[in-house]
């Protein structure tokens, strides 16, 4: 696993965060969350899945909250929530940087 | 059910040769069960086309790794073996999601096993050019080169081949790490593709030059180091007598230690020596080598001169030019005279410390190559 801090993220964890911001969730419900809000737009394999929640425990940017038999739930902590709103504000800068620019044209 | 065994077409880090070859079988209704070494364990199924993903394998408890195929599974990935540190994964949903959909992930999975791999390649690189070098250099600083090729040689060749076929593995496996690497860095996942039968044809012919390497090993062992004594009186051996050199040296006073002996070397057929010893210290030696290819007969001819002529620099050399003889020289210091000859595949020489003159025997010595050739 890379040791490097995350800066930024990739759309598939950017919607893992977006998933457990209201809720916590377990793997499954993770990957028909993003599914559902992407409309099938951003696909998370589960391969994908397992190494962004391990990325994520480890940078503690989420936490295991239970296990109930084979099923691990997932919540978001303080400093992912922070990773969240300064991914999204980059996002909104970039939108706002190339609305202006289109309307320029 | 039934069960097949098929040995793995390709290397575990060519994940996407050995995924397509996955593919072609349970599109042939194999699928994979176990890997045992390097054979895979193919259960019979009904053909159906599907994807088949390799994954690196984490350090992970075991009720973690069962949790992680339960989700899986239930996203369309059923695990089907182990393979050394990696995982092989079946998908029947051709609407599920790609097992790694992001290539920044991907990268941190990889990681290790890739990094591993580069070592791994490196060192058979350095270990394979090392070896070729170690032989080169054996090769060169033996005093009788050509001596110990006729010994050596196929055991030499088949190990320098598989040398050229190690380093050329090494540097595909590099250059395919590096590309793999790089479309990583660059946040593109790799292709699912790959000629596993160009890999299998590769290790088929590194399994085949093993097995050579081993049956001309113990071939050789047998056939050198076994050298079989002879009388002096048997027809068989290959020399002019030291009595017709010089009557004087009858065998009645041949001493008893005098003897013949046959030997073999895996480029050599029959290599004789028989070694005339007389009171005085004084000896006649005749050596006869019938080698495999004529094209052996020259450069140990030479080296057998030069051999001579370093021992006896300031002998006398008489080019011998006569039927009978291919090249031959005859070297003469006082009392010493040695003949080198050859013909067609055959190396004669005789040595004498006895004051015999062998220019006077050369139609013998040309009689017993043609007789023996």
């Amino acid at each position: 696993m890379a040791k490097e801090p995350l800066k930024v993220l990739t759309e598939s964890m950017f919607y893992v965060l977006l998933s457990l911001l209201r809720q916590e969730r377990c793997g499954t419900e993770i990957v028909r969350f993003v599914d559902n809000a992407t409309a099938g737009r951003v696909p998370l394999g589960p391969g994908t899945l397992y190494t962004i929640l391990a990325k994520f425990q480890e940078e503690e940017l989420i936490r295991e909250t239970a296990v109930e038999g084979r099923k691990r739930t997932y919540a978001i902590t303080d400093r992912g929530r922070a990773l969240f709103r300064q991914e999204l504000s980059r996002l909104k800068l970039c939108v706002a940087d190339g609305d202006r620019e289109e309307e320029r044209t | 059910m039934k069960k097949k065994f098929a040995l793995k077409p390709a290397e575990d880090w060519e994940t996407g040769a050995l995924e397509v070859w996955l593919e072609q079988e349970a599109a042939k209704g194999w699928r994979l069960t176990a890997w045992v070494s390097w054979f895979a364990v193919l259960e019979r199924v009904e053909p159906a086309p599907c994807r088949v993903r390799i994954q690196p394998r984490a350090p992970e408890a075991r009720e973690d790794w069962e949790t992680r195929l339960e989700v899986y599974r239930d996203l369309g990935w059923a695990y089907a073996a182990q393979m050394n540190d990696y995982e092989v994964y079946y998908c029947d949903d051709p609407a599920a999601a790609e097992l790694e959909s992001d290539p920044v992930a991907q990268k941190w999975a990889w990681d290790k096993s890739l990094k591993s791999a580069w070592r791994q390649g490196w060192l058979e690189l350095f270990l394979f050019a090392a070896l070729a070098v170690f032989l080169l250099y054996h090769c060169i600083s033996q005093e009788t080169t050509v001596e110990w090729f006729l010994r050596k040689g196929p055991e030499l060749v088949l190990v320098w081949l598989l040398c050229a076929v190690g380093i050329f593995s090494g540097v595909r496996k590099l250059l395919s790490i590096s590309g793999i690497r790089h479309l990583l860095d660059a946040g593109v996942a790799p292709p699912h593709t790959g000629n596993w039968r160009k890999s299998r044809r590769l290790m088929a012919l590194t399994e085949l030059l093993l097995l050579l390497f081993w049956i001309v090993h113990l071939v050789g062992l047998g056939m050198t180091g076994n050298a079989a004594y002879m009388s002096l009186d048997n027809p068989e051996l290959p020399y002019v007598a030291a009595e017709v050199l010089d009557p004087a040296l009858t065998s009645s006073i041949r001493e008893d230690s005098s003897f013949g002996t046959r030997e073999r070397a895996p480029l050599a057929l029959a290599r004789y020596s028989v070694r005339e010893f007389f009171p005085d210290q004084n000896q006649v030696t005749t050596t006869y080598d019938r080698l495999l290819f004529s094209a052996l007969a020259g450069p140990l001819y030479r080296e057998k001169l030069d051999g001579f002529r370093e021992q006896w620099p300031d002998a006398a050399l008489t080019v011998v030019d006569r039927a009978g003889f291919d090249k031959a020289v005859l070297l003469e210091s006082g009392d010493i005279s040695v003949l080198t000859a050859r013909r067609g595949k055959v190396v004669l020489t005789v040595w004498t410390n006895t004051g015999a003159d062998l220019s006077a025997h050369l139609d013998d010595y040309a009689g017993l190559l043609a007789d023996f050739c």
